[in-house]
């Protein structure tokens, strides 16, 4: 059995889900930290201003 | 059955602080754009996974899975025409930069500014069929995952179907597009970590000599080759590339993260970024398709959609299902709150408003909005019981958002970037390039009785490529035919150079 086309399409899908898990993970840290810059930055002191008159 | 009370108790804990962070959200969202584009305060992180979140569904995995179980290796050519079509729109700006530049805050906006007031209701009503029948199957093939993941067989996917709306529909209506942007991250979180377990699991199962072997023996060399396998071939590489191309330029739910970047230029990288990430996310249920194939072979219909779920439900351990299965309601739920909020949008602002000539106030459009967000979440259940699909699910994907992106490529490129396009050939361009699409659909139904000289019309690659040649062709003609009588407007000056 001719194994090559396995191999070629075997070393496609390994870099692509090579790409896939490290910007995954890549976007994982850096969007939790945007996370908390829009919880901290804007939406916090947005509920603080909200409550006295709630 | 590895589906045990483990998986059931990191499902729960997992649904329930989801809709709690969903609803937390809500108290953030006070005005129109802080539902919609969530204030444009979205970040290149925030951005890029949020938007990766929302183009993996569970409907994704099911589609590319079954491609994977149908056409083997070969389907992974979809994977690279994904990252080349998505990349192609980061490094360019193609479309997603003028949009924003523009300030809209939906795509048919922008047929009101660059053409007229009718050209967006007919743009925003195609835009809405297309969107709604592409999501049509949605419901469908996560309750069929969702079913034999937990063993149950095909006896829970009505059941499922309900319950997993429920859950979407109240984050959706409530939140708006802040509470999804939070919820996506925490759900891509879950998602990339169960993928990884899962394919690690679903290749300890099977040899690459298994698999190889079962490729050829159910395939033989189309299993490996695109050009020459007859479900896919020279037509389907072009229909996908410009179908990608276009989706990666105009599909509202993926465009909203440009429209929502706090700058166009963040825009332009949250795409770049996540094109890295989208020939895996075709790649990677394909080959847990092709595990199902190995496993199970010889399967056709929805036997054969199931095929890839029932192995996963086998080869992973008890608690790595629950993982996954929590991380695929999560990308379900994502894909589900972006779709939604979408196509309930556009109808409302883009079509129903207008309708009324700016009467509406904004808490109006915002309930109206929420009012469809229920109607559409009905019309998926009783689409997904009772339609048959005309072909494999990612052609029927294609194909209903092709009755919107082929003419809304022509019309929003030239557009943008062709002064001479006018109102004529904006109507030309939608209405052709509609064409061809919803001539399959319907001609489809009536298969069995059109004569063997009509049977090109109901060939999905050809009716998808055609659509594109049809719009641009109704563009060009259309405008240049009524250059008089239909002056172009020019918005040069409103594509002020913000970075």
């Amino acid at each position: 059995m001719n194994m090559t086309p396995v191999y070629i399409w075997m070393a496609i899908f390994l870099v692509a889900a090579a790409l896939f898990w490290g910007t995954s993970i890549w976007a994982v840290i850096r969007g939790g930290r945007d996370v908390w810059e829009i919880i901290s930055s804007e939406v916090v002191p947005k509920v603080k201003k909200k409550k006295p008159g709630a | 059955m590895n589906f045990t009370w483990i998986d059931w108790t990191i499902i729960i804990v997992y649904l329930c602080g989801t809709a709690g962070i969903g609803l937390y959200a809500k108290r953030f969202v006070d005005d129109l754009s802080g539902y919609l584009v969530a204030g444009r305060r979205i970040r290149v992180g925030l951005g890029t996974s949020t938007l990766i979140a929302t183009e993996l569904g569970t409907v994704t995995i099911m589609y590319m899975g079954q491609n994977g179980y149908q056409n083997g290796f070969a389907a992974m050519v979809v994977g690279i025409i994904l990252l080349i079509a998505y990349m192609l729109v980061g490094r360019s700006g193609f479309i997603i930069e003028g949009l924003r530049q523009l300030r809209v805050m939906t795509i048919p906006e922008f047929y009101e500014l660059r053409y007229s007031r009718t050209v967006r209701i007919l743009g925003g009503l195609l835009l809405f069929a297309g969107g709604t029948l592409n999501m049509g199957v949605f419901l469908k093939l996560d309750g069929i995952f969702l079913s034999h993941a937990m063993g149950f067989g095909d006896s829970a996917v009505a059941v499922i179907m309900v319950a997993m709306l429920l859950v979407v529909g109240l984050y959706t209506m409530f939140g708006g597009m802040l509470s999804v942007v939070f919820t996506d991250y925490m759900q891509f979180t879950v998602m990339t970590f169960g993928m990884l377990l899962a394919t690690i699991f679903a290749f300890r199962a099977v040899s690459l000599h298994q698999i190889a072997q079962a490729v050829i023996t159910s395939l033989g060399s189309s299993g490996f080759n695109p050009f020459t396998n007859d479900n896919l071939g020279w037509t389907f590489v072009f229909w996908m590339l410009l179908s990608n191309f276009a989706a990666a330029s105009l599909w509202a739910p993926s465009v909203a993260r440009a429209l929502s970047a706090e700058s166009p230029k963040t825009g332009k990288r949250v795409f770049t970024i996540s094109s890295l990430t989208f020939a895996g996310r075709a790649m990677i249920p394909m080959f847990w398709g092709i595990i199902a194939l190995t496993l199970y072979p010889g399967l056709t219909g929805d036997n054969a959609m199931a095929a890839m779920p029932r192995m996963l439900s086998t080869v992973l351990p008890t608690g790595v299902l629950g993982l996954l299965i929590a991380g695929m309601l999560a990308a379900s739920m994502s894909t589900y709150s972006s779709y939604l909020l979408a196509w309930a949008s556009v109808i409302t602002r883009d079509v129903i408003a207008l309708l009324f000539n700016g009467r509406l106030s904004e808490r109006a459009v915002m309930n109206i909005t929420r009012v469809w967000v229920i109607l559409i979440g009905l019309y998926l259940v009783l689409f997904g019981l009772l339609y048959t699909l005309p072909d494999i699910a990612l052609k029927y994907i294609y194909i209903t958002g092709n009755i919107y992106t082929a003419g809304a490529l022509s019309a929003i490129g030239f557009g943008l970037y062709w002064r001479k396009a006018n109102n004529c050939g904006a109507y030309a361009a939608l209405v052709t390039g509609a064409a061809a699409p919803v001539a399959f659909l319907v001609l489809s139904s009536v298969k069995s009785t059109l004569p063997p000289s009509l049977a090109w019309l109901v060939n999905s690659n050809f009716s998808g490529f055609a659509s594109f040649a049809l719009g641009a062709t109704g563009m060009v003609v259309g405008s240049l035919l009524t250059q008089k009588r239909n002056p172009p407007k020019d918005i040069s000056h409103l594509l002020a150079k913000e970075r």
